[in-house]
């Protein structure tokens, strides 16, 4: 093509783009973008709530775990079971039983803490199946 | 209070915000939780985004989708909206980032329109495939994914260069080099396109 016909492409190029009228909006565009938008607000307010129950139970776990613990090491339950007969007998079953069992006992109280807390962080990254990366991912590389 | 939450997004905010505040005013409100705000930001930029989207997609029902997903994207990123630009720049880019995405998409798994068997097209398309503008305009598409989108924003509303060089987040000298190589590769498009078609 010579310059002359480039230039007549470029101004029928120019003329189209430049023309394209503005579409109008569907009627219920607004209305479909605000249930959607309720329904957003609905996930975001319902994973908040989860992460404050799973915070809450995995902390209570915790808690009950520790207070065990220390009560363990400082040995209360064999002064306690000093008064009662029998009860250093039925302490020393409990302290062997527990010495054999810790192969079972480590796993369970990994995992009752494992639970709650690994809920709370999926919570946080939410994986968008469609797109194959996080929210996170978008809103630092939005084109490439 | 679930049904609460729904009802006051579903309900009607003709008492909303008016159209006298601002749009960063609207954003810090709809940062704080008010959807009224949000709404507001939705009904004044609707237009923009569906057309900027139907510019991509070519096609009115995708269009409304994709403008759809770039609000609720938009809803979902305003914490990390820092007000470093307009609104409206930012709302360009997250709507041009969700159209390319999903063209990306569509490439990668193939997707090809539907037809009717006999080639009977519906009557909107049977008049846009005549329509020497229109063939035009669809040529932007088949452009590099940055050309066509700093063409289709440039002729959206006339956006002026320094609001493209801020959607894009690139220097101004290399959005007038895009921009010449991009009118150089679309006219290259459409000598081929009206060839195609028997148009020259």
């Amino acid at each position: 093509m010579d310059s002359s016909e480039n230039r007549d492409l470029d101004a029928t190029i120019e003329t189209a783009l430049s023309t394209e009228p503005l579409r109008p909006v569907s009627p219920g565009f607004f209305g479909r973008v605000r249930q959607r938008l309720a329904l957003v607000a609905l996930i975001q307010q319902e994973q908040r709530r989860f992460r404050q129950y799973a915070a809450a139970f995995g902390a209570a776990v915790l808690a009950a775990f520790g207070g065990l613990l220390l009560a363990y090491i400082a040995s209360i339950p064999s002064r306690l079971a000093w008064y009662v007969p029998g009860g250093m007998g039925f302490i020393d079953y409990v302290n062997t039983q527990l010495l054999l069992s810790m192969w079972m006992l480590v796993p369970v109280i990994a995992l009752g803490l494992a639970v709650p807390f690994g809920a709370m962080i999926f919570t946080f990254w939410r994986p968008t199946a469609r797109r194959g990366g996080s929210d996170e991912k978008h809103r630092h590389t939005i084109f490439w | 209070m679930t049904m609460e939450l729904t009802a006051r997004w579903t309900a009607a905010t003709d008492a909303a915000p008016s159209a006298n505040v601002s749009d960063p005013e609207l954003v810090v409100r709809a940062k704080k939780g008010d959807a009224d705000a949000f709404s507001v930001l939705v009904k004044r930029h609707q237009n923009l985004v569906f057309n900027l989207a139907y510019r991509f997609m070519r096609d009115s029902a995708l269009a409304e989708d994709m403008a759809q997903e770039a609000f609720l994207k938009a809803y979902r990123l305003l914490n990390g909206f820092r007000g470093d630009c307009n609104f409206s720049t930012w709302m360009y880019r997250v709507t041009v980032s969700v159209c390319l995405t999903e063209i990306n998409r569509r490439k990668k798994r193939q997707e090809v329109e539907l037809q009717p068997i006999d080639g009977r097209r519906e009557p909107e398309s049977r008049v846009e495939s005549s329509d020497v503008f229109e063939l035009i305009r669809g040529c932007v598409k088949l452009l590099p994914a940055r050309y066509a989108s700093i063409i289709t924003l440039y002729y959206l509303k006339e956006i002026p260069y320094d609001e493209i060089a801020q959607v894009m987040q690139i220097p101004m000298g290399t959005l007038k080099t895009w921009m010449y190589r991009a009118r150089n590769q679309l006219r290259s498009i459409v000598e081929k396109e009206f060839g195609i078609h028997g148009l020259l």
